[in-house]
């Protein structure tokens, strides 16, 4: 009896702690689904600054028969070390959870000390292409029905040599092409790598103060398959920038997209788009750039969404250990004041360096969670800080619906609990049963797969095609209305850290199992609308 | 002198821990590492071996204990070095050209000399050896040159700084190897040494001369290089020559370590928490948490706490260092009991305050502060904390009064200027946000200077090592 009635306490609990649905559990199915990637850093004993920065990984299409395959990006050894071969890894999705490994029918075994990707049609050809950030040069992957082909030179996107991270497509002058803007870290070579300590005897792997920066870069398509360096003339020339991660989101509403730019150790970078080619930089009037003592500090993953529905995108940024997780509210009038304190999301995540991360609806009630991947950088922290571990468990908060986030991670699997170096991270319904799962990377490690069991609420998928927009959509905002309550999505490129989530917009509709009406607007202008659009599947939705 | 050596700060030799080769249990993740390429001093050329190094627990505090060393092994050495009378940071005023460092020898009984770090070159007249431990302000030029000639309009960055603020301590560490046939004890002595001018900047001062062919000097930067070679015979003062500066000796300390053969030694920690060594705990502490050690800050502190249970500092440190932490919940604990030791404790709200409002419970946490305020009005830390609060709060308009606050105290604390623009900017007042935006923008640091440091830092390892927050010095005497 005793035992039964704990069992009932227990049970009682743990519904109590996952309001809404307790079935809800992520499964880390990596070995069933035969995810083999392995994280190679190219580490031999130098600590050289890249190798704890890596890998990303991206959902992708890439064959276009509506299963999200997986690609990962993937270091290599360093000049003068032969100690294995590595290159990038693309598996295919073989739509019964599991996945092959297609690197080299897809063209992809390449070896590059890559970090970061970005998924997006730039030829507008009906195939998603991919572009790879990396320590060195930078690739252009064009993707012809499911072959890949290195298309960097004819681009015109072979340039000097750079230390690239998160890079993301997004057509900032709405003319129907995708450009595409890079994030650079730091002007590094293994000759200048510096020699840092964290407990006074081991070399570990330093902060980038003493690196000098490098600007982002924007690549404005030619719409010839060139494209050409408009940095300077957009606006956006800082050689100041240690940038880590990059986040597209329309800040002012204006249906213009900006740019956010999460800094390592300099101020973070918000540029407003003027809707004529260029940006104007307001990061430090907005509040977004430094910590509240006015300093600026580390900023690795960030996302852009309107979490709240108010009306503007929100935008949370990783930070380091000992740092909460900023998220930055959008107050509508061009200033943004951190909520981490008030909701969850600020205790919890003091004791963990985050990485990867973003906002989606894991459990389909309509309102956005976050997930984050953390892990720290030099496993010496161990050795001065008694709480802060080098391998940490993931985060995920769930959305309580009233501005604020509650901590579930502890009521999700176990899966959850397992600490790893993450770095990467990406959403996907990879399983195709309408729900979102999530893709983990870790530094020098395996990736991790997790399925998301036992949704019982119903979701609205959306893929969007344009026609006078750029194919995929980038930048077009999607509100859609169930039950008298509507919620807004913009489709964006970019996002979380040198990673990139599926192409699809996702809404959760409760126990609905239709949206009453759903309104896009297209960056071209053109609004269409629609109304009774039942959930299941994925709704393809082609700009009239 | 009399003033100088008035015991306005202190030096203890604190204690010493064993440095052991351990095997690592726990597979690093990023794969197999050598140990560090530290390149200070005869450890240049050592290449370390492979394996984990841990630090083995503390024997200390000397001359509380018996400490025991073993011929052959490796010892980190623990200097605390703590301001007493000072009411500044220590030093203060013109830290770019002082000579201001610790000195450590270390000797057997046949009078060898087994350590040592600090020495002056030249016998006691040329400059500090360049491995020592130094309290000065490192600052470089344009082009990363040394700021050498109080030459303060070049500063462009800054290579490290390293000042004891009042009333607190700075831990050093020292890493000594006892050779196999030390004869008798070891004995210890470390001192604090100040001389007003460094060596090089007296010499440039009273006879420096622009080397012939050089570059010549800009407003950002010098690359020319000088020589000593001026004629004396003309500078003011009586003294027509370059002087030879006093080095005066501000504080001191020794101990003594037992040396005894590998069988018998005793490889643990040996630690004695007496109530009146409450005080040589916590200034360890406060040496370790100023470094970011905060592992090792916390376990000090927490000896402070053993050697006098009553006195509520050692409960507000253990909390302080949780705090830096992000242990919110054990800072909570540690704070508890300073409160219950002492209600009105003015530090240990202030730092209950920091917890709360990480919790998001900014009322309470206001209340805590104004506890704080009621005691020290003029304490901006507190004020800018409040003014914080209330901006989360989107209490605009109270946040502002209270930030003026912090003006009134000083005007040109970035802190408050970062948040009136805020605040101003929540308000929709555009003009007086951009107002504080304009002088916070010229209070800032400059962070991207900070790469000048880079090359410097590549070309001068000792001043690398310097820079690292928690650092150690190994002996420059050369064998």
């Amino acid at each position: 009896m005793k035992s039964l009635i704990a069992a009932l306490v227990l049970s009682a609990i743990s519904i109590l702690a996952q309001s809404g649905q307790p079935s809800i559990q992520f499964t880390d199915v990596t070995k069933s689904a035969g995810l083999t990637f392995v994280h190679y850093t190219g580490a031999f004993g130098k600590k050289y600054l890249p190798e704890t920065l890596g890998p990303g990984v991206a959902f992708i299409d890439y064959d276009g028969d509506g299963w999200q395959d997986l690609f990962f990006t993937n270091g290599k050894d360093w000049p003068g070390q032969h100690r294995r071969t590595a290159t990038l890894q693309l598996f295919r999705n073989n739509h019964n959870g599991t996945f092959t490994d297609v690197t080299r029918a897809a063209g992809l075994a390449v070896e590059v000390y890559a970090l970061g990707v970005a998924v997006g049609d730039y030829d507008n050809d009906g195939d998603d292409d991919l572009f790879v950030t990396a320590v060195g040069q930078n690739r252009l992957f064009r993707n012809t029905k499911g072959v890949f082909a290195d298309v960097t030179k004819e681009a015109g996107l072979a340039g000097p040599s750079e230390f690239s991270t998160s890079a993301a497509w997004l057509d900032f002058d709405r003319d129907g092409n995708l450009d595409l803007i890079v994030g650079n870290y730091v002007q590094w070579t293994p000759e200048t790598d510096l020699f840092c300590t964290l407990d006074g005897t081991r070399k570990s792997y330093c902060t980038p103060e003493s690196y000098k920066g490098a600007s982002v870069r924007l690549w404005r398509n030619r719409r010839d398959g060139t494209f050409e360096d408009v940095t300077r003339t957009a606006g956006l020339l800082d050689n100041t920038s240690k940038t880590l991660g990059i986040a597209v989101l329309d800040a002012n509403q204006d249906l213009w997209p900006d740019i956010l730019l999460a800094n390592d150790t300099q101020p973070n970078r918000l540029y407003i788009n003027n809707g004529k080619g260029g940006f104007a930089e307001r990061g430090i009037l907005s509040g977004i750039a430094f910590s509240e003592e006015g300093i600026a500090r580390a900023g690795m993953g960030v996302d852009a969404a309107d979490y709240d529905r108010s009306g503007y995108p929100s935008v949370m940024i990783t930070n380091f250990a000992n740092q909460m997780l900023a998220l930055y509210h959008n107050e509508g009038n061009g200033l943004f004041v951190d909520e981490a304190p008030r909701s969850a999301v600020g205790r919890a995540t003091l004791l963990t360096l985050g990485f990867g991360c973003f906002f989606f609806d894991y459990d389909l009630d309509g309102w956005l969670d976050i997930f984050v991947a953390n892990g720290h950088v030099d496993s010496d922290i161990e050795r001065i800080q008694s709480r802060i571990k080098y391998a940490q468990p993931p985060h995920v908060f769930r959305n309580t619906s009233k501005g604020a986030f509650e901590a579930v991670t502890q009521s999700l699997g176990a899966a959850l609990h397992q600490p790893r170096v993450g770095r990467g991270a990406a959403y996907g319904d990879f399983d195709n049963d309408g729900d979102l799962d999530v893709v983990m990377t870790t530094n020098g490690g395996p990736a991790v797969l997790l399925r998301n069991d036992g949704v019982s609420n119903h979701s609205l998928r959306i893929r969007l095609v344009g026609s006078r927009t750029n194919r995929n959509g980038f930048g077009a905002v999607v509100r859609v209305t169930a039950g008298g309550e509507t919620q807004t999505q913009m489709l964006r490129s970019g996002s979380s850290y040198l990673s990139q989530s599926e192409n699809i917009l996702t809404f959760g509709l409760g126990t609905r199992m239709q949206a009453d009406s759903l309104e896009i607007r297209w960056p071209s202008g053109a609004v269409d609308r629609m109304s009774n659009v039942k959930s299941g599947g994925v709704v393809t939705l082609t700009e009239r | 002198m009399k003033f100088l050596q008035n015991n306005i700060v202190s030096v203890d030799i604190f204690g010493i821990s064993p440095v052991r080769e351990v095997k690592s249990s726990t597979a690093s993740l990023s794969g197999p590492q050598l140990a560090t390429t530290f390149a200070v001093g005869e450890e240049a050329d050592l290449q370390a071996a492979a394996g984990d190094v841990e630090v083995a627990p503390l024997m200390g505090p000397l001359n509380r204990v018996d400490a025991v060393v073993t011929p052959g092994e490796t010892y980190r050495v623990e200097v605390v070095v703590r301001t007493r009378k000072v009411g500044h940071f220590f030093p203060g005023g013109t830290v770019d050209a002082f000579d201001v460092w610790l000195e450590l020898q270390a000797s057997d009984d046949s009078g060898r000399v087994i350590f040592w770090s600090g020495m002056v070159e030249n016998g006691g007249k040329g400059p500090v050896e360049k491995s020592a431990h130094f309290y000065r302000s490192l600052q470089l030029d344009g082009n990363g040159n040394p700021i050498s000639k109080r030459n303060a309009w070049a500063t462009r960055s800054l290579a490290y700084v390293r000042l004891i603020p009042p009333g607190a301590a700075d831990t050093v560490h020292y890493r000594m190897t006892i050779p196999n046939d030390a004869v008798g004890r070891i004995n210890l002595k470390a001192r604090l040494h100040y001389r007003k001018f460094a060596w090089w900047n007296t010499q440039f001062a009273f006879a420096g001369e622009r080397a012939p062919g050089t570059a010549a000097v800009t407003k950002d930067y010098d690359n020319g290089s000088w020589v000593f070679s001026g004629d004396t015979s003309t500078v003011s003062g009586q003294i027509k020559s370059i002087p030879d500066l006093p080095i005066v000796t501000l504080a001191e300390s020794s101990a003594t370590l037992k040396v005894d053969q590998p069988a018998s030694t005793k490889a643990h920690g040996l630690t004695k928490v007496d109530f009146s060594d409450w005080e040589r705990w916590n200034d360890y502490g406060i040496g370790l948490l100023l470094q970011g050690d905060l592992k090792g800050a916390a376990a000090a502190f927490t000896r402070a706490t053993e050697a006098d249970p009553k006195n509520p500092d050692g409960f507000v440190n253990i909390g302080r260092a949780r705090v830096q932490e992000g242990d919110l919940d054990g800072a909570r604990a540690a704070l508890d009991k300073a409160l219950a030791l002492s209600p009105n404790l003015a530090r240990a709200h202030f730092f209950y305050s920091r917890v709360l409002r990480a919790e998001g419970r900014y009322e309470d946490a206001l209340a805590h502060l104004r506890e704080v305020i009621a005691q020290y009005p003029r304490d901006r830390v507190v004020r800018n904390d409040a003014g914080r609060i209330l901006f989360l709060q989107k209490k605009y308009a109270e946040a502002i009064r209270e930030l003026q606050n912090v003006l009134e105290i000083d005007p040109e604390d970035l802190q408050a200027h970062y948040n009136l623009m805020l605040c101003y900017n929540g308000l929709g007042e555009k003009d007086r946000a951009e107002e504080h935006e304009k002088r916070y923008l010229r209070f800032k640091a400059d962070e991207s200077a900070q790469a000048i440091t880079g090359p410097y830092r590549i070309s001068h390892p000792e001043d690398n090592n310097e820079r690292q927050a928690i650092h150690e010095h190994a002996s420059a005497v050369l064998k």
